[in-house]
């Protein structure tokens, strides 16, 4: 499985920090692919409901 | 088994949109000593991440930056739209509620740039943020991040959503059924 990084950056969310960082996510994503590779083939999406706030 | 590669499909959803045109201090919002302790919080995770931030004060409204992304959704560039503003905001600490910024992504996406900041005050455009609130209302959103994953040929009935920050082995998972479970696990409700 690869994992990009805006997965590892969920992965950080986890942790519990506050609402600030849970914006973090999308600057991961701005900052690599907004993909995340699994190892089945079932063609998906995942629909992100989210401010820039 | 190959790799398959989820398609991120981001949606605009305004958190507060009792936001006052000219945002709100975050000060103000939070206090500043927690804002303080957030702010810290947050460059650490971002250091660990690789990732720059910035330190923006306020929190905007962003319902015209929101109509933005749509107009730029019709052309096939809402995924640089959203970067390019949440750049501007998180990185740049600039004004997404301003007419200069709105028209500078705009014409990263390819659009004329008066029109399309005087389309983001437009009925038109303005009305398909509204249609996503209202299916965000329907499927349960009442926070952001959430999260659906829609298999191919999705109707409402299968989605499988959960709201938050989650752990890659549950974003990670399998299959859509070990992500539902994943999920659940992780006290994710059905949405």
């Amino acid at each position: 499985m690869e994992v990009t990084r805006p997965a590892r950056a969920c992965e950080r969310y986890a942790s519990g920090l506050g609402l600030l960082v849970g914006r973090l996510w999308y600057a991961a994503v701005s900052a690599g692919a907004p993909t995340l590779a699994l190892e089945e083939r079932m063609p998906a999406t995942l629909r992100v409901f989210s401010d820039f706030v | 088994m190959g790799d398959f590669v989820l398609e991120l499909d981001w949606v605009g959803f305004e958190l507060e949109p009792s936001t006052p045109r000219g945002g709100r201090d975050l000060a103000e919002l939070f206090g500043a000593d927690r804002v303080a302790g957030m702010r810290s919080q947050l460059r650490d995770v971002a250091a660990g991440l690789g990732v720059r931030m910035g330190e923006p004060p306020r929190v905007p409204n962003t319902r015209r930056a929101m109509a933005l992304v749509e107009q730029c959704r019709a052309v096939g560039a809402v995924d640089l739209a959203r970067n390019a503003l949440m750049d501007a905001h998180w990185v740049h600490g600039r004004d997404i509620e301003s007419d200069a910024v709105l028209a500078e992504v705009a014409g990263l996406a390819g659009l004329e740039p008066a029109a399309a900041v005087a389309g983001c005050d437009a009925p038109a455009w303005l009305a398909r943020v509204d249609a996503t609130r209202q299916t965000a209302a329907r499927w349960g959103v009442t926070g952001i991040p959430t999260f659906f994953l829609l298999p191919e040929g999705w109707t409402e009935t299968d989605r499988a959503g959960w709201s938050g920050p989650q752990p890659v082995k549950v974003v990670g998972s399998r299959s859509v059924g070990e992500l539902r479970a994943a999920a659940r696990r992780v006290g994710a409700s059905a949405r």
